[in-house]
């Protein structure tokens, strides 16, 4: 639904985009990741037609941005940074105008008007003045403008920067509230907000697009070995040398706890699954076995600078001696 | 081109026209300052009909004689005005980056511009209709020759579609409405002066010729005559055109800028 093949933008001698090819499938609400400069705004303006790119082209709903920009500008609905709003007009006639020009059939418009307030939850204020509405109601209006067309694709560029914590979820229900309907690309710097709300992720740093994927994709592209927690109901002599056994095992380390110990295994899903059943048949009672993934903290923080992953929050470790 | 677009666009502007205070602000003083002009100029014309009725000649003629002045002088005003009711179309969509907002929608950059000129000059061209009260006043007392009112309406209406048109360019190319301002002060009040260098014979023959045929003032007084000549119809018309071709250059120049 979103294609970008090779889009690069040039700022005099800079270059803020190089190269940068992604996809996002239908009804897919991808991230868009990377820290304030990386690249996001500029290739998101390059998608919405609003800048041409120096290199590069896409296809979005179908259509080439260089050669049909004004049908992919139908097809898309587009928030910008700041919600680009009339502070002078009402919610209602603001989106009014907008519904006019993204070309919604004359009647039609108060039908579609009144699905987005209802959508948005914009009821209570949709005859304000939006300069006089609070931040969180302004991010929602800038929704609402991006859905007045019922567009198949929407582009949100930070949608949810500067909001108070309950603001943000509310934005992110709304969201996650258009998966299937449509294809949705947001961009973030916060990873959390990535995981809570996308199907997939794109993660863009200086400029380059450095991984594309699913988070369990990303993760698992990264890892080098699985990490296996497990707990058992009670601790017996030579228990780690035991578990040295387990088939794949890379290593052992024990934990501060009685009887807890991080299996290091071959990063394949299989090995985990035999891992599991292999210590369960045990009679030492085993009681927990979690993996330990990557959270996209680590994987973001490895992909920008290249540093090995340390799961997060790993409790103090100590190598067993017996 | 899209009409539809044109006329969302041009009913914004209308509304912000509407709903800000400048537009009032402008009339206002527009009518006090035509209301002066007015009054001092019946004024000379009632001491000149005194004399002349004295020496029993009474063919003075109305229109010539105090309307044509009158909306003469007016004319002058907009150069003023014009900048002024301008200044925000473009500028203040960059300043605020709504202009993203109508350059990501499906609308020509062309019918952004043209809903936008057709909206200053509807304003403008309204606050100068306000002014159809004098001659309606004149009709009280005398009879005015329609005729001339009517023309001299239109050269106004022309003379305001090229000042919006240069204009809107000023405004195009920056995203400070006092920029904009100033810098179509400067275009427009420009082209009413530059016919005075004729007088200090520097420029002679051809030279001359060119000048004389950008200066404004000259075009516009066959229009207070009462008679409408294409020459200054072109004329105008081709002012308006390149107003409006460079605010369209300007604008969609942004797509492909080289500075983020």
């Amino acid at each position: 639904m979103i294609e970008a093949m090779g889009l690069t933008k040039y700022y005099g001698p800079r270059a803020a985009i190089q190269n940068v090819t992604f996809s996002v499938a239908p009804g897919q609400i991808a991230g868009f990741l990377g820290v304030n400069g990386a690249g996001k705004t500029t290739t998101m303006r390059i998608l919405t037609c609003y800048l041409y790119p120096t290199e590069g082209t896409a296809r979005v709903a179908g259509y080439d941005i260089l050669s049909h920009p004004l049908e992919v500008r139908r097809a898309t609905g587009y928030m910008p940074e700041h919600p680009l709003l009339y502070h002078e007009m009402t919610v209602r006639a603001f989106l009014r105008f907008v519904a006019g020009l993204r070309g919604v059939p004359r009647r039609q418009v108060a039908d579609r008007i009144d699905t987005v307030i209802q959508q948005c939850g914009l009821k209570e204020v949709a005859d304000r003045i939006i300069g006089r509405l609070s931040r969180g109601y302004r991010q929602r209006v800038g929704i609402a403008q991006a859905l007045i067309h019922d567009p198949p694709v929407l582009i949100l560029d930070e949608p949810t920067i500067g909001l108070d914590p309950k603001q943000i979820l509310e934005i992110r229900e709304l969201i996650r509230s258009l998966r299937g309907r449509h294809t949705v690309l947001l961009s973030s710097h916060i990873l959390y907000e990535v995981t809570q709300i996308c199907d997939s992720v794109v993660v863009i740093h200086e400029g380059r697009i450095v991984a594309q994927g699913s988070l369990e994709e990303l993760q698992r592209g990264l890892m080098a070995e699985h990490r296996l927690r497990v707990r058992f109901l009670r601790s017996a002599d030579g228990l780690l040398t035991r578990i040295r056994e387990v088939p794949g095992v890379l290593g052992v380390e024990a934990l501060d706890g009685p009887a807890q110990f991080v299996l290091r295994l071959e990063p394949r899903e299989e090995v985990v699954a035999e891992a599991i059943r292999w210590l369960s048949n045990q009679p030492w009672g085993l009681v927990e076995a979690r993996r330990e993934t990557l959270t996209l903290e680590d994987i973001f923080i490895q992909l920008t600078t290249g540093r090995t992953p340390v799961p997060a929050e790993e409790p103090e470790v100590q190598e067993a001696s017996v | 081109m899209n009409l539809r677009s044109i006329y969302w666009i041009f009913r914004k502007e209308m509304s912000i026209y509407l709903a800000t205070p400048l537009a009032y602000i402008i009339a206002a003083v527009f009518l006090a300052l035509a209301g002066f002009m007015f009054y001092t100029i019946m004024l000379y014309f009632a001491q000149n009909y005194a004399r002349m009725a004295m020496m029993g000649t009474e063919n003075l003629d109305l229109t010539q004689e105090i309307l044509r002045p009158f909306l003469g002088n007016l004319a002058f005003l907009f150069l003023l005005i014009v900048p002024l009711m301008t200044m925000r179309l473009l500028a203040e969509e960059r300043r605020l980056g709504t202009i993203e907002l109508l350059m990501t929608s499906p609308v020509r950059t062309v019918e952004i511009v043209l809903g936008k000129f057709l909206a200053g000059v509807a304003m403008n061209f309204l606050i100068y209709l306000l002014t159809i009260v004098f001659p309606l006043f004149l009709r009280l007392y005398g009879r005015p020759d329609w005729g001339p009112v009517i023309s001299g309406y239109l050269g106004v209406l022309l003379l305001l579609m090229a000042f919006v048109g240069l204009s809107m360019f000023a405004s195009a190319i920056t995203s400070s409405q006092l920029v904009a301002a100033a810098v179509s002060f400067g275009m427009l009040i420009m082209l009413w002066i530059i016919g005075w260098i004729s007088y200090a014979q520097i420029a002679t023959g051809p030279l001359q010729r060119i000048v004389q045929y950008i200066s404004i003032v000259d075009h516009l007084e066959d229009f207070y005559k009462g008679v409408i000549d294409s020459q200054h119809v072109v004329y105008f018309l081709s002012l308006t055109l390149l107003g409006l071709t460079l605010t369209y250059l300007a604008t969609e120049s942004h797509r492909w800028r080289a500075t983020s």
